[in-house]
């Protein structure tokens, strides 16, 4: 069967992102004083660790359309219940904001 | 009898060249099927994950006098690392499985299988210290059978807090995936091996790596927020 197969060459390259990405992480934490930061900082790395093995080692990236929005929709569900209940739990709660 | 139907009906092995969905595209129904388990799988993980935010939110008191202030980063660091390069051999044999190379996906398949094996491996010395021979107290967290209260050094006790109850659920629950997928990739090593994905029938190659970079993609994300998100400076 004829099947498209691409370069190994962005294997690579994601390899190597994921790596620097990893490298941070590590790093960040021993940042002192600007804990904020450094929460924000790790999730946005961890998000953007994952989106580059489901774009591209899970090849998401070659589907369609349609299959695409059938897994990044229900994908994105838990990080708004996340906001949502962490919220409601807080209020319920009376704290302010995350004690983390 | 449509043309599609006739081809099949005279085809003796595996459909491998499926006709185009209009939504789907010439991913097989296997695939199809193992996206919609790995939302579903997702799910899981996000409601575990979640109630551990709330609790870690709402907690007075997250870390207790008794229990490490961290776990291990050096160590988890390196495993999280080995779970990427299997990835990455994942994909490698894939690759190959497309290119109907046996002998690379046997060896990359093999080596991804080594890989979840050996992150297992990690894992029963963090909870265990199963490896203290090699590794001395690296990675441990030593609480599994000690009263951490009354312990010489800091430990991580199942049922003692909020923190170590959800820490072994989340992990032990990710174990388990690494575990399940350890034994799905040494069954397609060996189907590989003896010539079952020959001839494009590189699907069940294909929908292995799935879930093998679902299990690495959840990774991620629970070292960073049951590992990596420190704790309130003290002062």
């Amino acid at each position: 069967m004829a099947e498209h197969v691409e370069s190994k060459k962005y294997i690579w390259m994601v390899l190597l992102a994921l790596t620097v990405m990893t490298i941070l992480e590590l790093l960040l934490p021993a940042i002192q004083g600007m804990r904020n930061f450094v929460i924000f900082g790790l999730v946005l790395l961890a998000l953007a660790k994952a989106a580059c093995v489901l774009i591209w080692y899970m090849h998401l990236n070659h589907e369609t359309k349609g299959l695409k929005a059938s897994v990044v929709y229900p994908f994105a569900f838990p990080f708004l219940y996340a906001v949502v209940l962490i919220a409601e739990a807080l209020y319920r709660g009376g704290i302010a904001w995350p004690k983390v | 009898m449509s043309a599609h139907a006739e081809a099949d009906h005279h085809h003796h092995g595996p459909i491998t060249n499926w006709p185009t969905d209009p939504q789907m595209g010439k991913a097989s129904p296997g695939k199809i099927a193992m996206w919609f388990f790995l939302l579903s799988d997702a799910m899981s993980f996000g409601g575990l994950l979640l109630a551990y935010a709330i609790l870690r939110a709402r907690a007075d008191v997250w870390a207790h006098p008794w229990e490490p202030e961290e776990f291990g980063l050096e160590f988890t660091g390196g495993l999280t690392f080995l779970l990427i390069l299997s990835s990455v051999s994942m994909v490698l044999a894939v690759y190959y499985a497309k290119l109907n190379d046996q002998k690379q996906t046997t060896k990359w398949l093999a080596l991804t299988t080594l890989g979840g094996f050996l992150f297992l491996c990690g894992q029963m010395q963090e909870y265990f210290g199963a490896f203290s021979f090699l590794f001395g107290h690296a990675g441990g967290l030593t609480g599994y059978e000690q009263d951490c209260a009354v312990a010489a050094t800091k430990c991580l006790t199942w049922g003692d807090s909020a923190r170590a109850s959800t820490f072994y659920i989340i992990t032990s629950f990710h174990g388990l995936h690494v575990l399940t997928g350890t034994i799905y990739l040494a069954c397609v090593t060996i189907g590989n091996m003896r010539g079952k994905y020959l001839e494009g029938n590189f699907s069940p190659v294909e929908i292995c790596g799935l879930f093998w970079h679902f299990v690495d993609l959840v990774w991620i994300l629970v070292f960073t927020f049951v590992y990596l998100i420190p704790l309130p400076e003290a002062g």
